[in-house]
């Protein structure tokens, strides 16, 4: 390749989590420090339901088990919610032609006897794409774990710094469903309260649904068609490694985030949004992992936050609210809290804010991702130096 | 890698020392696949491939050691820091449906509780992990899974980091072409099973002509064991044969320890 890399834009954003449809509800509710987690609707009648809390998203009638309002699934519903409001943010009337579209999820469906609740495990099938000529033909659909959506932006990422597209949209979706449940449940990762990241009374996860999409641009593409262009995504790592298939391995993770500041030219930073679902271990190796980074870019109240014990983990779709946490928090110069910590794990050279915290002037945040599987991912947003984000 | 690779057949050249060729303009530009089947499917490979491209077939009796093994064959003729950052792409739409499928039917299953492992064997991904521990390989993985599509978008891809400056092996990952293939994570043995290819990238970012790939057939069970045939056709000099290797105790699913999930 020859010539400059092209920086990539971050243009648009949508998002459904538990605090509601859209970003800015999301954003008004982490910096509240409230959390959305509470007993589960759309469960309440199952027998194998034990009360846990659950990020359940508020249906606007019809019900937690209603479909969406033209017939599709939840999961559908969910994932065109947040589609449709990351294209209005990006000026873009549609899916473009000749973009490429990345949808992660576990599987695109499921084959002959598997049980009707399935549906909501796997696909969504994008309606938005049918009859778009994509880039590839049609979406791709990526699956790495709780880490499917880093690893779509990593991939996107690339297929932009190419030239290959112009424009690329990375988005999925998660609906509360009994097998997703159970498959948490059966490791025994699912907290009986509402998830505490970085809290030393952390005891799991709590299971959340929504959706997210990112739409990313050439930056100068973007520029050209009016946009401003001011949040860039710097660097994406990924990697499929590591000890164990449930557990984070503190030499992957390091490895990934060092890569990831690395190639993001990043020398200080001032968020990172971390994966911190909550569970001792892997909240635990997250912060030494954080905290040897901290100490390399000799940072000594390096702000970290997690979303999870406000609403919830999205699974495959994790990292939509992490983007859009570091995002508004490059924006508006604020690292905001995680909800459900009270009693910070010890970390040297990490802040862990119990309330907002102003981080004037903030240029960069590091994002980390992780799945069952091996999969780890990195992310870093820069504040464009000519521009706000 | 796990497990034992079946021994190749006196004079057969080992898939490490196949030289990385660029190849002809008119020719896909992918380098002779490394290919495997899984012990069940060795008969309908042979059936189906004949000449086995590139060399003899790994022969492993799991799809997990099975792509790895013929992962790092291919990653292998790469050295250094083109191997520790080179891409790798795989086209593994079937093993994800499966293995969705197959949770399904655990979960609805009234006698057979649920298990850990049956959590950990959806993620298709961990067929992969530990690839990169012996041979120096840290790049990333793509996993691919768009139903029809995933092969062709894998060879797109694989342009596009191409471009990048990366080096880039494709894979897949197919069931027997029998049509029965099992469960990548079937514990029993005997299942008919699953047929892996992988080839270095050796083209630049405008010598993929989509149109040309060959279709997917009951002989070619995905795009890039398609491709492979025809790159057999062109340069592959003579028939290698393998034996069936002795068959391995099932690839054991490790059972997380719920202290240290994630």
């Amino acid at each position: 390749m020859t010539g400059p890399r092209p920086q990539i834009a971050l243009t648009g954003l949508g998002l459904v989590t538990a605090y509601g449809a859209g970003v800015d509800p999301y954003w008004r509710g982490l910096l509240s420090g409230c959390s959305a987690l509470r007993p589960a609707e759309r469960f309440a009648s199952a027998t194998w339901y034990q009360g846990e809390p659950v990020g359940e998203v508020p249906m606007a009638g019809g019900g937690p088990d209603a479909p969406g309002p033209d017939g599709g699934t939840r999961k559908q519903h969910l994932l065109e919610t947040a589609l449709a409001e990351a294209l209005a943010a990006a000026g873009l009337p549609g899916l473009p032609a000749g973009a490429l579209v990345v949808l992660v999820g576990q599987a695109p469906a499921v084959g002959a006897g598997a049980p009707p609740e399935a549906a909501e495990l796997v696909g969504p099938r994008l309606r938005a794409a049918e009859g778009v000529p994509l880039f590839g033909g049609a979406p791709f659909y990526l699956s790495h774990a709780c880490a499917s959506a880093a690893f779509g932006l990593a991939l996107a990422r690339e297929a932009l710094l190419a030239g290959a597209v112009r424009t690329a949209v990375v988005l999925g979706a998660s609906a509360l469903n009994p097998l997703e449940y159970a498959s948490m449940k059966v490791v025994r990762v699912v907290s009986p309260r509402a998830a505490r990241p970085f809290d030393r009374a952390g005891a799991g996860i709590t299971i959340g649904e929504g959706a997210g999409a990112v739409v990313l641009e050439d930056r100068r593409s973007a520029r050209e068609r009016g946009r401003r262009g001011g949040l860039l995504l710097g660097s994406a790592v990924c990697r499929v490694a590591g000890n164990s298939p449930a557990a984070s391995d503190d030499a992957v993770v390091a490895d990934c985030v060092r890569q990831a500041c690395e190639e993001g030219g990043v020398d200080r930073l001032d968020y990172v949004h971390a994966h911190a679902t909550g569970t001792a271990q892997g909240d635990a190796a997250e912060l030494r992992v954080l905290d040897g980074l901290a100490d390399g870019l000799g940072q000594k109240e390096l702000p970290v936050g997690s979303h999870k014990g406000a609403v919830g983990h999205l699974l495959h779709a994790s990292c939509f609210p992490a983007v859009a946490a570091a995002a508004l928090a490059l924006r508006h110069g604020i690292a905001p809290p995680t909800p459900g910590l009270t009693d910070p794990a010890p970390a040297e050279r990490l802040r862990l804010p119990t309330a907002a915290l102003a981080v004037p002037g903030a240029r960069r945040a590091l994002l980390t991702s992780f799945g069952f599987g091996g999969n780890n991912a990195a992310l870093t947003l820069h504040r464009a130096q000519d521009g706000t984000a | 890698m796990t497990g034992p690779v079946a021994t190749p057949p006196a004079g057969a050249v080992p898939f490490d020392a196949l030289p990385v060729a660029v190849l002809p303009s008119d020719v896909l530009p992918i380098d002779a696949p490394a290919a495997g089947a899984s012990s069940g499917a060795l008969a309908a490979w042979l059936d189906a491939r004949g000449d086995a491209p590139g060399g003899p077939p790994v022969v492993e009796a799991e799809p997990g050691p099975l792509l790895r093994a013929v992962l790092g064959a291919a990653l292998r003729r790469l050295t250094g820091e083109e191997r520790g950052r080179a891409a790798v792409v795989l086209a593994a739409d079937e093993p994800c449906v499966r293995a969705a499928t197959r949770y399904g039917q655990r979960w609805t299953d009234t006698v057979r509780r649920l298990r850990p492992s049956d959590s950990v064997a959806l993620e298709t991904s961990e067929l992969v992990r530990g690839l990169g521990e012996d041979i120096g390989w840290g790049g990333p993985l793509y996993l691919l899974a768009a139903p029809g599509a995933a092969g062709r978008q894998a060879l797109l891809a694989a342009c596009f980091l191409a471009a990048g400056g990366r080096r880039v092996v494709v894979a897949e990952l197919v069931p027997a072409p029998d049509g029965a293939g099992a469960d990548p994570a079937e514990e029993s043995a005997g299942q008919p099973g699953w047929i892996a290819a992988a080839a270095l990238w050796t083209g630049g970012p405008s010598d993929l002509p989509l149109e040309e790939l060959p279709d997917t057939g009951p002989d070619a069970p995905g795009t890039l064991l398609g491709l492979a045939r025809t790159l057999a056709e062109v340069r592959t000099p003579a028939a290698v044969r393998v034996p069936v290797g002795a068959r391995t105790p099932a690839e054991a699913v490790p059972v997380p320890d719920p202290e240290e999930s994630r």
